[in-house]
C-alpha cells in the first residue's frame, strides 16, 4: 500500500505517511509541511531532485531524501 | 501617508523612545525586501557569535519613536536544529526585544503560519505582518484578516514592501503591542500529550531558567527532548524535572510509536490547518505550474537552460567590468589594440586610469621621496585597487540577488544539483564557483546563499582555488614564454592548470565537509519561490547594502595590507629600495626561495619565483610583472623566459601560481564574511600546503613524461 515518493509519477497526488529516520533532515520536513496525513502534489520526478508541492509551496528534494518519505496515493489517485 | 523607513522626522530636541523588534521569518518570505524597506541606518554588527552569518539592525523613525530592528536568520522553526534555527531561538529566548515582528507569507500561510504560532506561543508581544500583499490575490489566494487576527489573538497587518502599502499600519501596530500590558501566549491543544505538558509545567515551577518563555512552551521543548533547553533548565537546578521529561518521552514513543517531537508538530500544524480552513481561501487549488517553471524543471532543458541563464550573467557582469573574457579572445586573434581600447573602457579601465592619472599627479607634484613613492605606489594603487573591486561586486550582487529574488536560483540550484554533489557541494553553490571563474571576491561573498552554515564554510576554503581572471593572466604568460611554439601543448598547459585548481576545489570541499562534521554527499531540501519579475528597487537595495559593506570592512583590510606590501616590496634595510632587488621583500625571497628546490629551482631563479608570489599577492596579475621588474626587463613574458624553466617547471609553476594563496582582497573578504581569524589562517595555510603538494605531484608527474 504504502510506496516511497520516488515512485509517484509527475501529477499524481499522494499523503505522507511516514518519514524514515536515519536522516538528519527528518525534523526539517516535518517543519517545512510534511507532516503525516498533508497531502503532496508532484510536480516533477525524473532523473533530477523531485520537486513537490505541499502546504501552498513548492519544495525540491534530492533523490535520497524523496526516497525515505513514505506516501500513499491520495484519493484513488494515480500514485 | 507619512513616508516611512527613510529620515523623515527629525527629533526636534526632544527626548528619543526606542524599541527592539526582533524581525522572524521563513527563508523566502520577504524579510530582507521588508527590512530594507522599513529600516534607514543599517549597521552591521558582526557575526552572530561563532557563525558566518551576519547581524544586521536597521532603525526606524516615527513620530518621536525609535524603533530598532534586528534582522534574525531566515528560519522555518525555533527547535534549534540548524545554526540559523539556534540564533533565531537564542534571541528570542535571552535577547532584549520589546516585540517579534513575525512574517507570515501571504501566498503561503498554510506553511508560514507555523512559524508565527512558535512566536506567538512564547509571547504575545507579537505582530504578524502578511508579506507580498500585492501579489496575493492575483495569485488566487485570499486571506480573511479578521478572521487571522480573531483566531490567534494577535495584530495581523498585509503589507506590501513594493507598493508600501500597510507599512505605516505595521509600524503602528509594534508601537501599540510595546506598550501593552497584559498580553499573553496563545495556547495550542496538543491533544494526548497534554497530561504530560501539565506534568512537566507544574514540575517546573519556582525553577529560575531567565528565558523569555512560559513554563508551558519550556514543557513542551523538554518534551521534543531539547538540548538547549535541557542544559538551562539544568543549570537553574531543575534535575529532577528532567529525569520525569525522559521518563515522559519514553512513555509517549511507547504508547504512540512516534516520537513526541513529531507528535507535537503534527499538532501545531493540524492548529495552522483549521485556522487556514476559515481564515484562507485558495482558488487555485491543483494549479499547473508555470511555463517557465515547468522548462526550468524539465530533465533535459533545465541543466542548460539554467547554465545558459547563468552564463549569460556572468559575461554581462565580467564584459562590463572588465572586457572579461571579450578582452582575451580579441588579443588571442591577433587584435591587440583593441583589446587594450576594450579594457581601458571597462569599468575598472576607467576606475584605474582615474587613480593612474591621479598618481602621476602626485608624483610630479614634487612631494619628497620616499613619500612621494609611497603615496604614488603604495596609497594610490591601494585605493585604486578597493574602488575597482566595487563595480565588480555591486554588479556581481546585482545578478545574484536578480537570480534570489526572481526565483531562478533556486530553479538553477535545483537543476544543477547532482553535478556539484560530486564535489560535496549542493547545487546552491553553482553560483558562487561561476563567478569565482572571474573574481573571488564576489564568489566568497555570493556563498551567503548557501543553504547551511557547513556548506557556507565549504565554499569560503575552497573556492579561492579556482583561478580567476587575474591568474588566467598569469597562466597565458606563462603558456606564451614556454609553450608558445606548440599551441595544442600551451592549450593543454592552461587546461592542465584548470583541472588542478578544480581538483584542488573538489579535495578541499569535501576535507572541509568531514571535518565539519558532515558526512556523504549533501540532499537537497529547497523551496522553490514562485518565479516572477524581481523588484528592481529590492534588487539593488539588497546589491548596494552589500557593496557599501564591503567598501567599509573589506576595504579597509585590502587598503592596509596593500600599504604594507608596497613598503615591503620597495623599501629596504637601507631607506627606499634602488632595485626590487635590495627590498625587503627580496630578503623574504630569499628566505622562501629553497622552497622552490621542490622543483629543482635553485639560486638567482629560486628568489625571482618567491619575489614574484609575493608581490602577487597584492593582485595576482601582478606576479609576472614583478619577475620583470626585478630583472630589469622591459616585457614580462622576455622577463620569464629569462627564467629558463623546463617544461616541467613550467607547468608546475602554473599550477603553483594559479592556487598557492588568495589575493589580499580574497583573504580580507574572508575574514569579513566568517569574522573569523581561524577560519581565514587555515584557508590561507592550506592553500599554500595543498598548492605546493599539488604543484609537485605536476612537477613529478610531467618530469616521468618529460624524460
Amino acid at each position: 500500500m504504502t510506496v516511497s515518493l520516488l515512485d509517484v509519477s509527475e501529477g499524481g497526488r499522494a499523503i505522507v505517511v511516514d518519514i524514515w529516520e536515519g536522516i538528519g533532515a527528518k525534523r526539517r520536513l516535518l517543519e517545512m509541511g510534511l507532516t503525516p496525513g498533508s497531502e503532496v502534489e508532484v510536480v516533477s520526478n525524473c532523473r533530477g531532485p523531485v520537486v513537490v508541492r505541499v502546504r501552498g509551496v513548492t519544495v525540491a528534494l534530492s533523490r535520497g531524501v524523496a526516497g525515505r518519505i513514505r506516501v500513499k496515493p491520495a484519493g484513488g489517485g494515480d500514485g | 501617508m507619512v513616508k516611512v523607513g527613510r529620515k523623515t522626522r527629525s527629533q526636534k530636541g526632544g527626548e528619543e523612545r526606542g524599541y527592539k523588534v526582533a524581525i522572524l521569518g521563513n527563508p523566502n518570505v520577504g524579510k530582507s525586501t521588508l527590512f530594507t524597506s522599513l529600516t534607514s541606518e543599517v549597521a552591521h554588527i558582526a557575526n552572530w557569535p561563532g557563525t558566518t552569518i551576519e547581524r544586521k539592525e536597521g532603525v526606524l523613525r516615527f513620530d518621536s519613536w525609535k524603533l530598532v530592528f534586528v534582522d534574525l536568520p531566515g528560519v522555518y522553526s525555533l527547535a534549534g536544529t540548524s545554526v540559523e534555527e539556534k540564533v533565531a531561538r537564542d534571541f528570542i529566548l535571552e535577547g532584549d526585544w520589546d516585540a517579534i515582528l513575525v512574517l507570515v507569507d501571504s501566498l503561503a500561510p498554510e506553511r508560514t503560519l507555523y512559524l508565527a504560532l512558535h512566536a506567538l506561543e512564547i509571547t504575545g508581544k507579537v505582530v504578524i505582518a502578511l508579506t507580498k500583499w500585492d501579489a496575493a490575490h492575483s495569485s488566487g489566494v485570499h486571506v480573511n484578516v479578521e478572521e487571522l487576527k480573531r483566531a490567534l489573538g494577535a495584530r495581523v497587518v498585509p503589507v506590501s514592501a513594493v507598493t508600501g502599502e500597510g507599512l505605516d499600519e505595521l509600524t503602528r501596530a509594534l508601537l501599540e503591542v510595546v506598550r501593552e500590558e497584559g498580553t499573553k501566549p496563545l495556547t495550542v491543544d496538543y491533544g494526548q500529550l497534554e497530561p504530560a505538558v501539565a506534568e512537566l509545567e507544574h514540575g517546573l515551577k519556582g525553577i529560575n531558567m531567565r528565558l523569555r518563555a512560559p513554563l508551558r512552551w519550556i514543557a513542551l521543548r523538554l518534551l521534543e527532548g531539547d538540548g538547549y533547553v535541557a542544559e538551562v533548565v539544568r543549570r537553574a537546578g531543575g534535575e529532577e524535572v528532567l529525569g520525569k521529561a525522559g521518563e515522559l518521552r519514553e512513555a509517549i514513543t511507547k504508547s504512540t510509536g512516534v516520537d513526541p517531537g513529531e507528535v507535537i508538530v503534527s499538532q501545531r500544524y493540524r492548529y495552522v490547518d483549521s485556522i487556514s480552513k476559515r481564515a484562507v481561501l485558495r482558488r487555485e487549488v491543483g494549479r499547473e505550474a508555470g511555463r517557465l517553471e515547468r522548462f526550468l524543471l524539465s530533465p533535459v532543458w533545465g541543466p542548460p537552460f539554467s547554465l545558459a541563464i547563468l552564463l549569460s550573467l556572468y559575461l554581462a557582469v565580467f564584459a562590463l567590468n572588465t572586457g572579461f573574457p571579450l578582452n582575451l579572445i580579441l588579443e588571442f586573434a591577433g587584435f591587440h589594440e583593441a583589446a587594450e581600447a576594450l579594457e581601458s573602457y571597462t569599468l575598472s579601465g576607467l576606475v584605474s586610469s582615474f587613480f593612474g592619472l591621479l598618481a602621476d599627479h602626485v608624483e610630479a607634484s614634487g612631494i619628497p621621496e620616499p613619500l612621494a613613492s609611497f603615496l604614488a605606489e603604495g596609497l594610490i594603487p591601494g585605493l585604486s585597487l578597493v574602488v575597482s573591486f566595487l563595480p565588480l561586486i555591486l554588479t556581481a550582487l546585482i545578478a545574484l540577488s536578480f537570480l534570489e529574488d526572481s526565483g531562478i536560483g533556486p530553479y538553477a540550484a535545483a537543476s544543477l544539483h547532482k553535478f556539484l554533489q560530486r564535489l560535496g557541494l549542493s547545487g546552491r553553490a553553482v553560483y558562487p564557483v561561476l563567478i569565482s571563474i572571474g573574481c573571488n571576491v564576489p564568489a566568497i561573498m555570493a556563498s551567503r546563499t548557501a543553504p547551511d552554515e557547513v556548506e557556507r564554510k565549504q565554499l569560503m576554503v575552497s573556492v579561492p582555488f579556482v583561478p580567476c581572471q587575474a591568474r588566467l593572466l598569469v597562466l597565458l604568460a606563462f603558456a606564451s614564454a614556454y609553450f608558445s611554439r606548440d599551441p595544442l601543448f600551451a592549450t593543454l598547459a592552461v587546461a592542465l592548470s584548470y583541472v588542478a585548481a578544480f581538483a584542488l576545489l573538489g579535495a578541499t570541499s569535501l576535507l572541509a565537509r568531514r571535518a565539519l562534521g558532515s558526512y556523504g554527499a549533501p540532499e537537497l531540501i529547497l523551496e522553490l519561490p514562485r518565479p516572477h519579475m524581481p523588484s528592481l528597487k529590492v534588487v539593488w537595495w539588497i546589491a548596494w547594502d552589500y557593496a557599501e559593506h564591503y567598501v567599509k570592512r573589506a576595504g579597509l583590510i585590502i587598503f592596509g595590507l596593500s600599504a604594507l606590501l608596497w613598503c615591503l616590496t620597495r623599501l629596504g634595510p637601507g631607506g627606499l629600495a634602488a632595485s626590487p632587488g635590495e627590498s625587503y621583500a627580496a630578503s623574504l625571497g630569499r628566505c622562501l626561495a629553497p622552497l622552490a628546490g621542490v622543483f629543482g629551482l635553485y639560486g638567482s631563479r629560486a628568489e625571482i619565483v618567491a619575489f614574484a608570489a609575493l608581490a602577487g599577492l597584492v593582485a595576482k596579475e601582478t606576479a609576472v610583472l614583478s619577475i620583470a621588474v626585478y630583472t630589469g626587463s622591459a616585457d614580462p613574458i622576455e622577463a620569464l623566459s629569462k627564467l629558463e624553466l623546463t617544461p616541467p617547471q613550467a607547468l608546475a609553476l602554473m599550477v603553483f601560481f594559479s592556487t598557492y594563496m588568495p589575493c589580499l582582497a580574497a583573504i580580507a573578504t574572508i575574514a569579513r564574511e566568517s569574522d573569523s581569524l581561524e577560519m581565514t589562517l587555515t584557508s590561507v595555510i592550506w592553500s599554500i600546503l595543498a598548492s605546493l603538494s599539488a604543484s609537485y605531484a605536476v612537477y613529478a608527474l610531467a618530469s616521468m613524461f618529460f624524460t
